[in-house]
């Protein structure tokens, strides 16, 4: 079998027991300690910034003012869209929405 | 009971909104690395977790090893431990076989809402409320995948614009969920992961930037609490 549908059939079964296991071993289990907590709380913004990160590596390249704006505007309204609607879904839309219209924007005012 | 059902549902219908681009991008993504409609599909349909599936895409650009994917993704989602954690007390009255089966769709979203509602409802009505809320936004999350993975390439070739914007979808998603999570205790972790990650890319190491991120982050973190508590 290929690589990607190992991945998938772990990603999928690992995702499925993180999310049901607390439902099954309740609140005295030994995955509510302090030290896993801990290490929890840290864990997942770290991989997110982490991927946040590299994902970039994924945009226009190389780096110049025009893409510097487009990402500067596309994170600014996800940033502003969050803390007004709290709903991740919109504010990425709308993030998603600023960035490829900052992008036009740029190119019909200064051109190619 | 089907009342609930049909109520849950509707209020699942805002989440269109977020799911469907975010999805359609991932169809793109999936569609760019040269994988079918079928996989992209059968991934949405069995993982259900977006910033996962985005971080396999990634891992597998990266041409990373199966075992540093399954636990790279894997520690993505440790998050919803948290968040079944969370909502235990409203659905501990629920048998067993129904609690197996809301675990399967506790996204970020789907628990966002839920824990807003939760507390208006009792017993079985929370059952068949959250199963129409975490049906509606499943349907949306794998229609929205077949879509982009089948006429991603015919959105993109129509609106030539929309292709920077989908490419932007990724990155999109990880600040959202980025400053959802932003405290004042994450900020030396995290700021020394983006410095860590922006060091491993800038010599060629891409493939250990997440997997250094998973161990630096965290111990930083904790030697900056412990710090901190000593020196109050």
């Amino acid at each position: 079998m290929e690589k990607i549908y190992v991945a998938i059939i772990f990603l999928g079964l690992g995702t499925y027991l993180i999310r049901v296991l607390p439902f099954i071993l309740g609140k005295n289990s030994h995955l509510d300690n302090s030290t896993f907590q801990v290490v929890l709380k840290y864990l997942g913004p770290c991989l997110i910034a982490s991927l946040f990160v590299s994902s970039l590596s994924s945009l226009d390249t190389p780096i110049n003012l025009y893409c510097g704006l487009k990402l500067f505007f596309g994170l600014g309204v996800i940033f502003v869209g969050n803390y007004f609607f709290k709903n991740i879904g919109l504010s990425v839309l709308m993030g998603i929405i600023c960035y490829a219209g900052t992008g036009v924007f740029i190119r019909y005012i200064f051109g190619n | 009971m089907f009342k609930m059902f049909v109520l849950g549902l509707k209020e699942s219908f805002p989440l269109i909104f977020g799911y469907i681009p975010v999805a359609i991008a991932f169809g793109v993504a999936i569609k760019s690395l040269g994988l079918s409609a079928q996989t992209g599909t059968f991934m949405s349909a069995l993982v259900f977790a977006g910033s996962s599936q985005f971080a396999l895409i990634e891992l597998l650009k990266q041409n990373a090893s199966l075992l540093t994917m399954i636990l790279i993704c894997l520690g993505l989602n440790l998050r919803h431990i948290l968040y079944s954690f969370t909502l235990l007390p409203f659905l501990k009255e629920l048998s067993l076989g129904k609690r197996y089966l809301l675990g399967f769709g506790l996204t970020d979203e789907v628990f966002a809402i839920a824990l807003a509602r939760l507390s208006c409802l009792e017993g079985n009505q929370r059952f068949y409320w959250m199963l129409g809320l975490q049906l509606g936004a499943y349907l949306f999350w794998i229609g929205g995948t077949y879509l982009g993975v089948v006429s991603g390439q015919f959105l993109v070739n129509s609106w030539p614009t929309i292709k920077p914007g989908l490419a932007f979808a990724p990155t999109a998603l990880f600040f959202a969920l980025l400053i959802v999570m932003l405290k004042k205790e994450i900020i030396l972790p995290i700021s020394t992961v983006i410095l860590s990650t922006f060091i491993f890319n800038h010599f060629d190491l891409s493939s250990l930037a997440i997997p250094g991120a998973a161990i630096i982050g965290p111990f930083i973190g904790i030697i900056g609490e412990k710090t901190w508590k000593k020196s109050t």
